[in-house]
């Protein structure tokens, strides 16, 4: 049962209960997970009355966005090349996929590392930020199951309009022991490192934006993936194993492409976790690793190494989510990254992590269900070789409105900060985003 | 279905999905190589860890032999202090001195970074001034040697600052750029960072007064020599700088094996359009920035080299077979003797064929004469080589440097060469 409830919980914010004005305030949801996160699976039941094996799932999230300055990080005065290594480029995003406002360098020659644009500079402008449409099929002859996520992007690329369709996500996931909650998966699915990942999708993210550095961490790839979690019910605990072999590992595919393995050798990583499930307080930990080759070059021995803990811990309607992030890469051949060829990789380094604090407040009002205001404060502190080393900070932000059961409106204002190293500039950024789920 | 058959089955279940994804297993296309840059403070690391003078770097990128560590920097003394090494290359047919600090290999292409100057107007229409009144700037670096996107090639950035500035007060391209001073783009000037140990050669040596200078990298001092302006253009849309050739030239020995010597000095190609300034005596400073070339010598080919002579040893040191691609004109005077050695000529030896009595043959022969077809068709310019060779044997290697040529050696009567520096430019500010 506990297996049951903490599988469904992926739809937990978009489908909540409404409850009761009369009634105590509820007990803290689980933690909103994606459809694939490795938290075991049950069969569904035979015969009839049972479910339809497939179904179609997806959401609709249309943005509208408003960056400081030009939408970059870009100091107009800077003329250092290349222009991504003294500035954080991800620092305006605008959207839970992590895209920025904008990635235009008026010429200076870039070196591959950049997230992806929305390119609307500092102009306010609506956006479609995803289209997404989820397929599952889940026999009920046999433990298995099939997911699908594909996404529908478009985006203004600077010279006409360009709607790229991404496969983010397509496994198969074979729970063979059925007294177990063993799972293993094949395909590209999402990360297995920290937490930040499981809020990847805007209809489970609490807000708008990823942290600063939910780009070393949250990325999807393909490859196999054994998840393991044994309950300790005496304890009401669980201590859970999710591990990968993949091709790029954790890092989003604007800096490491997934779909290839550029060395030949897989990237490692893994996660293990403590569960404390109470009645009255819910908290996960959890140490994560990850070690291979870098997947932006060719060469095996230049590796990328990773460490991160994180904490999770929600009681009476109060959501602490913190991580912190430890990642060295060496220096490997020329670099490709799913924005184009590049001439070199770099030895980079970063620490990093944030902490946010979300309270939901339930409501009953008509349409209105759940209201939740949020705040979260990055660091990162960054630097390539030779470079001055960076140190960046962000405090968001926000308020997430939940209505019927299927729109979520969010709202959030970004302060970016330049600490150290990085020339000061306006990037700061408000965002919204309206998601429809079905 | 019984405990063992569940067992049994669940065990195929995952050795079939395991199977599944080890197929995922896939040959790989060759990696494209990998780009690598050695600078000064490299090339001092691999003496510290135990590297010999005659170690190569960039030795598999098309080059002979690659580029031996001593050939930049001599070897370390006691001390840890070392001295850059002098070499010479023919430009325009004019020997000159020139100093290596940088090696690229797999490079397409290099960039200029911007390197800040504060400068200060003490009143309304008063001249700028360096902080402090100092007569030279404290340059502040933007991109420090550890990074491969460094360049010894710098746009000077003078930055406008309140007259009571004090001269430490900036020494970080952050404190520039956030100080929301009026920056004014100038000249580009070639300045290599350099360890705080290591030296340009004697003045014996090399007459050209190379200043060690201290600028600032990221709030730290920090090393560089200065060789000026003119040396280098630069794409204005891109900074890309524009690179010129050096050709190294090669001869086919009998097994056709190909032979080269460092000791041969190489020819410097015409730098870029606008680069370049004219040296005492008429030889132009090209570019510092090449990009190497190999070029096979015709088998009718010789280095000029005067038997016994240093340059005849080093030759036999690199390779005894380079004897048999040499020649010297018996009654060479010293001045002839100075002037030629090391150049190759076209045309030393008799041709039956022709009927000509080659150039080696008699001293009046050496100097080209355009009129008198049996004279020396030296092969001391890009222009002599395109011009007599086909280039068509000429391979581009995968390595670019920085040579600053540092002087004209003008041979005189007696043999000796004087060493004209070249025109010092300090910076000035606008």
């Amino acid at each position: 049962m506990a297996v049951a409830v903490l599988f469904c919980s992926a739809r937990a914010l978009a489908q909540p209960a409404p409850p009761s004005p009369a009634m105590p305030p509820p007990e803290p949801e689980p933690e909103p997970e994606p459809i694939n996160d490795s938290d075991g699976y049950t069969p569904a039941v035979e015969g009839a009355g049972a479910p339809s094996p497939l179904s179609i799932d997806g959401y609709i999230d249309v943005g509208f966005a408003k960056a400081q300055g030009d939408g970059t990080s870009f100091a107009p005065n800077d003329q250092s090349i290349p222009a991504d290594y003294g500035v954080d480029t991800f620092a305006p995003a605008v959207n839970s996929r992590g895209d920025v406002a904008s990635t235009n360098s008026n010429g200076r020659f870039v070196n591959g590392f950049l997230p992806r644009s929305v390119g609307i500079g500092g102009n306010a402008s609506f956006l479609l930020n995803t289209l997404d449409v989820d397929l599952k099929y889940a026999p009920a002859s046999a433990p298995l199951m099939v997911f699908s996520r594909v996404q529908f992007l478009p985006r203004f690329t600077g010279s006409g309009d360009d709607t790229r369709v991404y496969v983010e996500q397509a496994f198969g996931r074979l729970v063979p022991f059925d007294s177990q909650e063993f799972a293993l998966s094949a395909g590209k699915f999402d990360s297995v490192f920290g937490i930040e990942y499981l809020d990847n999708e805007s209809n489970i993210r609490t807000g708008v934006t990823p942290s600063l550095v939910a780009r070393y961490t949250t990325g999807q790839s393909i490859g196999a993936k054994l998840f393991y979690r044994l309950q300790i019910q005496p304890l009401q605990s669980a201590v859970s194993l999710n591990v990968s072999a993949t091709n790029s590992g954790n890092l989003v595919e604007s800096l490491q492409p997934p779909d290839a393995s550029l060395t030949g050798e897989p990237v490692g990583a893994g996660r293990l976790g403590y569960e404390l499930n109470t009645p009255g307080i819910q908290a996960k930990v959890g140490a994560s690793g990850m070690i291979g080759p870098r997947n932006d070059q060719p060469e095996q021995a230049a590796h990328q190494k990773a460490y991160g803990f994180d904490l999770r811990v929600a009681v009476a309607g109060v959501y602490l989510n913190a991580e912190y992030v430890h990642l060295d890469e060496g220096e490997g051949g020329p670099k490709t990254t799913s924005l184009g060829n590049f001439p070199i990789s770099s030895t980079f380094n970063v620490r990093g992590g944030y902490v946010q604090l979300a309270y939901a407040l339930p409501f009953s009002v008509g349409a209105l269900h759940k209201v939740t205001v949020y705040g979260r404060y990055d660091r990162r502190h960054a630097w390539f070789d030779g470079f001055t080393p960076i140190t960046v900070d962000r405090f968001t932000g926000g308020v997430r409105i939940e209505l019927w059961e299927a729109i979520i409106l969010k709202a959030e204002y970004l302060d970016n900060r330049e600490l150290a190293g990085a020339p000061t500039v306006a990037n700061n950024v408000f965002t919204s985003s309206l998601v429809y789920s079905w | 279905m019984g405990a063992y058959a569940r067992a049994v089955g669940s065990v195929l279940r995952v050795a079939a999905f395991a199977a599944l994804i080890a197929l995922g297993g896939c040959s790989q296309a060759p990696a494209p190589p990998a780009a690598k840059l050695w600078t000064l403070f490299d090339v001092q690391a691999l003496y510290t860890g135990g590297a010999l003078p005659g170690k190569a770097i960039a030795a598999n990128n098309g080059l002979l032999g690659g580029i031996l560590l001593d050939l930049i920097l001599k070897p370390p003394a006691s001390d840890g202090s070392s001295i850059l090494a002098v070499r010479t290359a023919w430009s325009d047919n004019q020997l000159v001195d020139f100093l290596t600090t940088e090696v690229w290999v797999n490079y397409s292409q290099v960039w200029m970074q911007p390197v800040y100057v504060p400068v200060t107007q003490t009143g309304v229409g008063a001249p700028l001034q360096f902080l402090g009144g100092a007569s030279q700037p404290t340059p502040i670096f933007s991109v420090g040697p550890a990074s491969a996107f460094y360049s010894p090639f710098l746009q000077i950035v003078y930055a406008e600052v309140p007259a009571d500035t004090a001269p430490d007060a900036l020494t970080s391209a952050r404190q520039i750029l956030d100080g929301g001073y009026a920056l004014t783009p100038g000249e580009g000037r070639t300045m290599p960072l350099v360890p705080d140990n290591v030296d340009p050669p004697l003045p014996a040596d090399l007459p050209t007064d190379i200043t060690p200078a201290t600028g600032y990298l990221d709030g730290a001092p920090v090393s560089f020599f200065d060789f000026g302006p003119s040396m280098f253009t630069w794409d204005p849309n891109t900074n890309v700088v524009q690179e010129a050739a050096i050709y190294v030239l090669t001869f086919i020995g009998p097994d056709g094996s190909v032979l080269a010597s460092p000791n041969i000095p190489t020819v410097l190609g015409a730098g870029p359009s606008g680069s370049g300034v004219a040296l005492p005596g008429g030889a132009q400073r090209n570019s510092a920035y090449y990009r190497v070339h190999t070029v096979v010598m015709p088998t009718t080919a010789r280095v000029f080299v005067q038997p016994g002579s240093d340059l005849d040893e080093d030759l036999q040191d690199d390779d005894a077979r380079l004897q048999a691609f040499t020649g010297f004109a018996p009654g060479a005077s010293d001045l002839q003797i100075a002037t030629f050695s090391g150049r190759v000529a076209l045309n030393p030896d008799p041709d039956p064929a022709q009927g000509t009595p080659g150039c080696f043959s008699a001293p009046s022969l050496l100097a080209h004469d355009p009129t008198n077809p049996n004279s020396c068709i030296w092969l001391g310019s890009e222009a002599a080589l395109e011009a007599n060779l086909d280039l068509s044997t000429e391979e581009t290697t995968t390595i670019t440097v920085t040579w600053e040529v540092t002087d004209l050696l003008v041979p005189n009567a007696d043999g000796s060469q004087t060493a004209v520096p070249q025109p010092a430019v300090p910076v000035a500010p606008l």
